[in-house]
């Protein structure tokens, strides 16, 4: 039996109302804005990136040794370190650790997962920290309707051969190549491939629907519906989509105030479900990744709150206009330029 | 590879391998204690302050402690040009020294707040790479 033991998530404290960016650019119409079901959205710090999100959500999960560690990022601030790498030893984890990161779109992140779950069931190793950890926000181009939405955030599991609050059933998955929103080499925003692509949502449908298709659970008998999500209004569209119920969505429900974490978002849903779910609960994790592909995991719930403290990681707030999420997000590129030891 | 429109300051940070050496400090408050006299320091020591022993065994400080006094930096360090105003405190560790550090995510700061120590960006070092090291936030 595998499970999931325990978790921990980090989200930059720092948000932005999308009043505020939209009162900037004022290029989406405001019901379009509204629409979205966002109130805000996490603006990183000037000192926090997707290691330092993932080192503090992987302090918090981490309550006993670990003998692999999965990152699953887009958004890794070295082109060729393992982030992973640094994470292990910022968490004091003995140098005997199987580590590597994973790169999936938006769905990196339940990759780190199947990837520890994979390497608890097959023996390999005892316990296995999966991380899921993104700082979209940084990549999203100014004035881009991205920008509204592109948060961040860092969500921890530690997978292990026991129950622990949910047990792990099945998992299926979906890939083909679909290309509705990419970042190539070199270059810093994202990109969306237009609106026959993105805004129609094409290839989540087609994805979501391929794996949880081969599931084999009844959409009925979902009870949690863990869901990534770009925004507070596709985890309900999702729902119509595959016919589960519609309060299925209510307790995973997190980009309403952190906008899109990229992929930490299905992993952050999970960890808010597992704080509250009841013994025997059906819950299924659920992502999406650009480019695109899916995976699917059936759970069982076993009563054990999992105690991510995903609430009061989202309750605590501050607000910044968008002059300071410029600064912070290094919005503009500065000069080159000599400098002391002061600025 | 994006550009991280963070310039690399062209001044002399610490050496690559200075920074490696030090990781545990910065990450996880890896200081020494003294075999001799028990005395706890903060940054690690080969040599016991107090005593003059040379028998010290690493430990790592507790990630945990209060706020004892605080200041506001205005003239900020290079790398740290976004936030124009950082707050910085002198903490009182639950099992150890008191150690310097920024404060983040805070509105006010108040002696005796309970805090603890976060992982974030220090600055960029000179040969590109990013320094991590503890800061402080508000415990709830
Ligand atoms: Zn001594």
């Amino acid at each position: 039996m595998t499970g999931l033991i325990s978790a921990g998530v980090a989200v930059p404290a720092t948000r932005i109302a999308l009043a505020d960016i939209l009162r900037a650019w004022r290029n989406v119409p405001e019901q379009v804005v509204r629409r979205l079901g966002v109130g805000g959205r996490a603006v990183p710090g000037p000192d926090v990136d997707t290691i330092t999100l993932a080192a503090e959500a992987a302090q918090r999960a981490l309550t006993s040794r670990v003998d692999a560690v999965f990152l699953g990022t887009q958004t890794n601030p070295y082109a060729t370190r393992s982030a992973a790498a640094i994470v292990a030893d910022m968490l004091g984890l003995s140098p005997h650790v199987f580590v590597t990161d994973l790169q999936c779109a938006d769905k990196s992140g339940t990759a780190a997962l199947l990837s520890a779950i994979a390497w608890v069931s097959s023996g390999l190793g005892e316990r296995a920290l999966a991380i899921g950890a993104d700082t979209l926000a940084l990549h999203a181009a100014p004035g881009d309707p991205f920008e509204y939405t592109a948060g961040a955030g860092a969500a921890a599991f530690v997978v292990g051969a026991e129950d622990g609050a949910a047990t792990v059933v099945r998992a299926a998955s979906a890939a083909t190549d679909t290309p509705d929103r990419y970042r190539l080499d070199g270059e810093r925003h994202i990109r969306g491939t237009g609106s026959a692509m993105t805004a129609t949502g094409v290839g989540l449908e087609q994805h979501v629907k391929l794996a949880f298709g081969r599931l084999g659970v009844a959409a009925e008998e979902v009870g949690h519906l863990a869901v990534s999500q770009p925004d507070a209004a596709t985890p309900a569209r999702i729902a119509k989509v595959l016919g589960v119920p519609g309060e299925s969505t209510g307790a995973g429900l997190v980009a309403d105030r952190i906008g899109d974490a990229g992929s930490a978002s299905a992993l952050l849903s999970l960890a808010r479900v597992l704080d509250r779910a009841g013994s025997g609960d059906t819950v299924v994790l659920l992502s999406y990744g650009a480019g695109a592909s899916s995976d699917a995991v059936l759970m069982r719930a076993t009563g054990n709150a999992i105690g991510s403290g995903t609430d009061r990681e989202l309750d605590r707030a501050i607000s910044v206009d968008y002059p300071t999420a410029v600064r912070y997000e290094r919005r503009y590129a500065g000069h080159e330029r000599l400098t002391g030891t002061y600025e | 590879m994006w550009a991280p429109s963070e310039p690399i300051p062209r001044i002399n940070t610490a050496s690559g391998a200075r920074g490696w050496r030090n990781r545990h400090g910065r990450y996880r408050l890896v200081g020494t204690v003294c075999g001799a006299c028990e005395a706890v320091h903060f940054p690690a020591r080969r040599i016991c302050p107090s005593c003059r022993s040379a028998d010290l065994a690493e430990k790592p400080l507790s990630r945990t402690g209060k706020v004892v006094c605080a200041a506001e930096d205005h003239s900020p360090l290079v790398g740290h040009g976004g936030r124009p105003v950082r707050p910085f405190a002198i903490i009182e560790l639950d099992n150890g020294p008191s150690v310097l550090a920024e404060l983040v995510d805070v509105r006010t700061v108040t002696p005796g707040q309970r805090v603890e120590l976060v992982i974030r960006k220090w600055r960029r070092e000179s040969n590109g790479l990013y320094e991590y090291g503890y800061k402080f936030r508000e415990l709830p």
